[in-house]
């Protein structure tokens, strides 16, 4: 046998096999289905936050509230993954849906829903991992607590048995927006009670340990710290001093089920500025017949089963109080986005900005199916979808400018 | 003349391979090291030893006087998978196996009658996956083990044709590790899933372990065939297997989750209290999770093999090979269990699959040393749906070499390497739970696998 023959064997042997490898492998399917962000920094984004971040809309949630979330629109926008924890229809709790009637989302023959009402998770969208871990109602203090101070129903919803930030950490985010503290100003100023907010000293702890947490389990992160709303500017406070005029106190006594009156004494001259929560006309409804509708713009004690008291009235020095603690929180959270490397977005001056427009109106319009504008949902502080819009827009821009990336914003409502 | 129709087959099977190629799952072909080294393609003219009771029964009329062969092929396989979301890798953690093979055969010179018994196994798997591996709640480690012994009997029809055959007795073991995953578990009866409660998919809060053993009857046939002095032709047929695990034993163990309610939904689940706590009464007695009995049957499927060698060249022996596998009968996966309410049937739908099989052999004249390569290209017998951490099945090729050296002149040593290796292939990490469920929607990443094959045969020969 020549070596000729031997070679030649060989390789006929050899491109039989190559032929046999090639067809094998034009078989396989072998590429990987992962996302293509806009930039790479945006390849595991996680949004951290309370209500305004879970997408909560008219004193309520669900899934389709939580698809008009800035964070779910930024998300899009990113192109980048984004789980978050589905809400069954009519919701948990189901959003108002008539301001007037104060009634809420309900399915199709089921009894009417009710503040109580929740539908749960839906099972389809049970995921391991979720991109949107923000949970409604929590303060600085509850994102490294499995039980925290503000734990609700939604805590366990959304968390699953673990802490915010751990929940967080599961997605290994390489991108995070954290907008926390608005829930711990939020409810003494709306309520009238700034003494109850959270202590600028306590906000700073637990802040820190909530981004420091963060940052110690993902180095590397990337993102937004975003600051507290100035919440007197939220729709559901009007200055008391709107009264006088006749339309907008006719449609406060149609609330209050009485005719309504600022009191003489502590509405006069600056107290007219007060910022009185609708709610408190409503409250007026409840009082005993007979009893006056008066507003009251400061504190008046003594007044019986039908003095509302200090609540739903936010008095011009409390204003004062409010705003220098929300300025302190932030100032705050600007100083530790610094500190990071993160980007800051302070969502005031937009808000401010629609006030001063006359988008936000002085009292809200009751025939309206907007009455607290169109960037305000039914509840008169969580923003509308309108309002998500404007919001992911800002932050489109706070971070194209600080990442140099070119994420596109949303038409402006 | 011969020497270009020996080619012309050769050219003629890389044409028709993208048609036909088609294989094997949890098929060995790791059943004597010279078949090994030869790609598997021996069939027709099989390996001068008794393990032509498996390759071709029939052929072992040629063989002469007592004839025993023993060994064993070490498997390492490396595998993974790669998820589409994070991209995070998670390597497979099979240990290395080891597979025997036994034959003893003899032929007097002077009968047409040979008598002989093997010992082998043709179908066995193991995968095996990390504690943190998402899949693990299809399967965290799963384990076949089958020995078929055939008794054969081969006869001479005529100087050149021969057939053979035996029953075969096969002993099957099987060993299934799952973890349960706490999110898709109901509450209670027409209450929420944990799922909807919050818990993430993939809490394990559980491990099933099913473990059982049945044993099968089947047969194989051959015929050995030498049309002209250079050309050898050979089908070999074995019937299916069809084990029923009956009576296996299914334990399971609790999982610590350490989660703790979040917040209150409804009692029992109130804020601050462990999960580990309230799912724990269902591994006690009279909860779904004790100990019993399970069910489930696997079907070793039919198989049949027909080559064509040529010995035309001095010293070479080329062979071509094709083989065929019926597992179109590996549709359905029952597990029963008895609490109806843990059975379930894994959809497998696999199809039948063939395979091309080349070898050559060259044995040097100066000390009879045999020098094999071969190769063998099989595509997945399962489809795009079931590509699972059962079995992450896909496309393989096998290149393979080995030498044969005789040893004084009743003794020869074998040794084969093999490597196998895979494309990759997108799968599942979930169950399929329908047949609507497409490939699409199931997968979500991409399995690797490559496997290096050692084998080692001694033969005798007196």
């Amino acid at each position: 046998m020549s070596r000729s023959h031997t070679v030649v064997r060989g390789a006929l042997f050899l491109g039989v096999a190559t032929a046999v490898t090639a067809a094998v492998a034009c078989n396989s399917d072998t590429h990987l289905v992962m996302p293509a962000p806009a930039n790479p920094i945006f390849q595991n984004y996680v949004a951290i936050g309370n209500s305004l971040t879970a997408g909560y809309q008219s004193s309520g949630i669900n899934d389709s509230t939580q698809r008009q979330a800035y964070s779910y629109l930024l998300a899009k926008q990113m192109g980048t993954r984004f789980a978050y924890p589905s809400l069954t229809a009519p919701g948990c709790a189901p959003p108002v849906n008539n301001f007037l009637a104060q009634s809420r989302v309900t399915l199709a023959g089921a009894p009417a829903s009710t503040s109580t009402t929740c539908a749960l998770r839906d099972p389809a969208f049970v995921t391991a991992v979720l991109n949107n871990v923000a949970v409604p109602g929590v303060k600085a203090a509850d994102p490294t607590s499995i039980v925290g101070p503000s734990a609700n129903t939604l805590t366990q919803l959304v968390l699953g048995g673990k802490t915010m930030i751990q929940k967080a950490l599961d997605v290994q985010p390489t991108f995070a927006t954290v907008w926390l503290g608005n829930n711990d100003i939020l409810e003494g100023a709306i309520g009238g009670m700034p003494s109850i907010a959270t202590p600028v000293a306590t906000f700073i702890t637990n802040y820190a340990a909530d981004i420091n947490t963060l940052v110690a389990g993902a180095p590397n992160v990337k993102g937004v710290l975003i600051g507290v709303v100035q919440v007197s500017v939220a729709p559901i406070l009007f200055q008391a001093g709107v009264l006088a005029n006749p339309a907008a106190a006719g449609a406060a006594s149609q609330v209050a089920g009485r005719p309504v009156s600022l009191d003489p004494v502590t509405c006069a001259g600056a107290g007219a500025a007060a910022l009185i929560n609708f709610q408190y006309l409503v409250a007026i409804r409840s009082r005993p017949a007979g009893y006056p509708g008066t507003v009251y713009c400061g504190k008046v004690l003594g007044g019986g089963a039908a003095d509302p008291g200090d609540n739903g009235v936010l008095d011009p020095a409390e204003q004062v109080s409010v705003t220098n603690t929300i300025n302190s929180y932030n100032a705050y959270i600007k100083a530790k986005a610094d500190s990071i490397g993160f980007a800051y977005y302070d969502p005031n001056t937009t808000l401010l900005a629609l006030l001063a427009s006359g988008k936000i109106p002085p009292f809200p319009v009751l025939t309206s199916a907007q009455p607290f504008g169109q960037y305000f949902s039914l509840d008169g502080f969580h923003p509308s979808a309108a309002g998500h819009v404007l919001i992911v827009n800002d932050l489109i821009g706070v971070i194209n400018s600080k990442y140099s990336t070119s994420l596109a914003t949303l038409p402006t409502p | 003349m011969a020497h270009r129709a020996a080619r012309l087959l050769l050219s003629s099977i890389a044409l028709v391979v993208p048609a036909v190629l088609s294989a094997q799952a949890f098929g060995l072909n790791e059943i004597g090291s010279c078949a090994v080294s030869r790609g598997y393609a021996t069939t027709a003219s099989p390996c001068k030893d008794a393990s032509t009771i498996y390759w071709n029964s029939a052929a072992a009329t040629s063989l002469s006087g007592w004839n025993i062969v023993a060994g064993a092929a070490a498997v390492s396989v490396k595998g993974g998978f790669t998820e589409d979301t994070t991209g995070h890798h998670w390597a497979a953690t099979v240990p290395t196996e080891y597979i025997p093979h036994v034959f003893i055969n003899y032929h007097s010179p002077t009968s047409k009658a040979a008598y002989g018994v093997g010992m082998y196994v043709p179908y066995g798997l193991t995968s095996q996956w990390g504690d943190d591996f998402p899949g693990r709640f299809s399967a965290k480690k799963a384990s076949l083990a089958t020995i078929y012994v055939q008794p054969n009997f081969a006869w001479q029809l005529t100087p050149n044709w021969s057939v053979g055959g035996g029953p075969i007795i096969g002993h099957s073991t099987v060993e299934l590790i799952q973890a349960v995953d706490l999110a898709s578990q109901y509450t209670g009866a027409g209450g929420p899933t944990f799922g909807q409660l919050g818990i993430a998919t993939g809490t394990e809060f559980a491990r099933v372990k099913l473990k059982g053993s049945a044993m099968a009857y089947g047969a194989q046939i051959a015929i050995d065939g030498h049309p002209s002095p250079n050309w050898t032709v050979g089908v070999r047929f074995m019937t299916p297997l069809d084990f029923k695990y009956n009576n296996a034993d299914a334990t399971f163990t609790q999982t610590p989750t350490n989660l703790v309610i979040g917040g209150t939904v409804q009692a029992p689940f109130s804020a601050g209290t462990p999960i580990d706590s309230i799912v724990a009464p269902q591994f006690r007695s009279g909860g779904a999770l004790v100990s019993q009995k399970a069910s489930t049957s696997i079907t070793n499927p039919a198989q049949a093999q027909a080559g064509l060698s040529y010995s035309g060249y001095t010293n070479w022996l080329l062979e071509a090979d094709y083989a065929w596998i019926g597992w179109k009968q590996f549709s359905r996966l029952p597990v029963d269990f008895t609490n109806p309410v843990l059975s379930k049937t894994l959809i497998e739908d696999y199809n039948n699959s063939s395979a091309i099989r080349l070898g050559a052999e060259y044995t040097m004249p100066s000390d009879g040393w045999k020098l094999r390569a071969g190769f063998s290209g099989v595509a997945s017998a399962a489809p795009a749906e079931t590509v699972t951490p059962l079995l992450p099945e896909q496309d393989r090729t096998y290149w393979t070499l080995g030498v044969g050296i005789p040893i004084m002149s009743r003794w020869t040593i074998d040794g084969a390497y093999s490597h196998v290796s895979t494309g990759g292939a997108r799968g599942r990490i979930v169950e399929r739970t329908s047949e609507s469920q497409t490939a699409a929607q199931l997968n979500t990443g991409v399995y690797t696998l490559s496997a290096n094959i050692f084998s080692f045969t001694i033969k005798a020969s007196f």
